[in-house]
């Protein structure tokens, strides 16, 4: 048996595999941010191929009145025009990194209509995995 | 260089850790049932000393109104009695987890007292844990009032 072929296997593979989990955790911060900033501008403009992509399979969504949205439900929110952003600026934006989990906090100055109410500002807490 | 020594090494220490990481996700929904079990009772009998091991040292709440609450103000929100609660059953628990990190959300409706005003209700909760040190450890909660019965047309 050639050992010395399957240590280096072995060797190579863990070369490759752990510095980018070590990029991937770099630049974390950033990403979220940038990420952030496109799902905040996706409600904006109900871009809901974005929101498809962005949000995961099994997303839920707590609304100010306390119901729960799955990925599906909101998506057809907006594509009805049940949800609809005026105006939504994000501040205080604050962001915790824990391996490939990201929690982030902020106050969201937002002007909208849902369901027909016009609602206007909230604090709210955003999940990554 | 003794390749079939390095080999080796390799593969003992990927039978060590593989089988490990498996039994944690494997029961880790269990674990995160019994991490919020324990706060919701640390939270019903004033146990500070239970938040303290519970809540992560960067932990947050966002209340209900938008109060921010870091972990040191929660506490003392409790120790002080400003917030003390008569009930608080947690209903419908979900558990998802990913990888270290698990988010629950629930209902949990509650009787007690606020600021020294009685208050009740029903709130819809989303706790983030996040494995720490090989202890779940909640780092974040958010809650959303529902609407009362009284309060729908």
């Amino acid at each position: 048996m050639k050992w010395n072929r399957i240590a280096l296997v072995l060797i190579t593979v863990s070369l490759l595999v752990v510095p980018l989990a070590w990029s991937q955790g770099g630049s974390t911060e950033q990403q979220i941010k940038t990420l952030g900033e496109q799902l905040n501008a996706a409600n904006l403009k109900g871009d809901t191929s974005f929101l498809e992509k962005v949000l995961a399979d099994d997303y839920t969504g707590v609304r100010g009145d306390g119901s729960v949205l799955t990925k599906a439900q909101e998506i057809e929110k907006y594509k009805s025009g049940a949800i609809k952003y005026e105006t939504n600026e994000i501040k205080d934006l604050k962001i915790r990194v824990y391996g490939h989990t990201e929690v982030s906090t902020s106050l969201s100055f937002s002007k909208n209509i849902r369901d027909g109410k016009e609602h206007i500002g909230t604090t709210q807490t955003e999940l990554s995995v | 260089m003794k390749w079939k020594q390095i080999a080796l090494v390799f593969t003992t220490l990927s039978l060590f850790v593989v089988p490990r990481a498996w039994n944690q996700s494997g029961n880790a929904e269990q674990q995160i049932k019994g991490v919020s079990d324990q706060i919701s009772v640390a939270m019903l009998k004033a146990d500070t000393d239970s938040l303290e091991k519970l809540l992560a040292d960067d932990y947050t709440a966002i209340r209900t109104g938008g109060v921010f609450f870091n972990k040191a103000q929660e506490i003392e929100y409790v120790k002080s009695g400003a917030l003390k609660y008569e009930t608080n059953d947690v209903q419908d628990l979900k558990v998802r987890i990913y990888g270290r990190t698990a988010v629950t959300t629930m209902l949990v409706s509650y009787k007690g007292t606020l600021d020294g005003k009685p208050s009740s209700g029903t709130n819809r909760a989303t706790r983030v844990w996040v494995k720490q040190n090989g202890n779940w450890k909640c780092v974040s909660y958010q809650t959303t009032r529902m609407p009362s019965a009284n309060s729908k047309p």
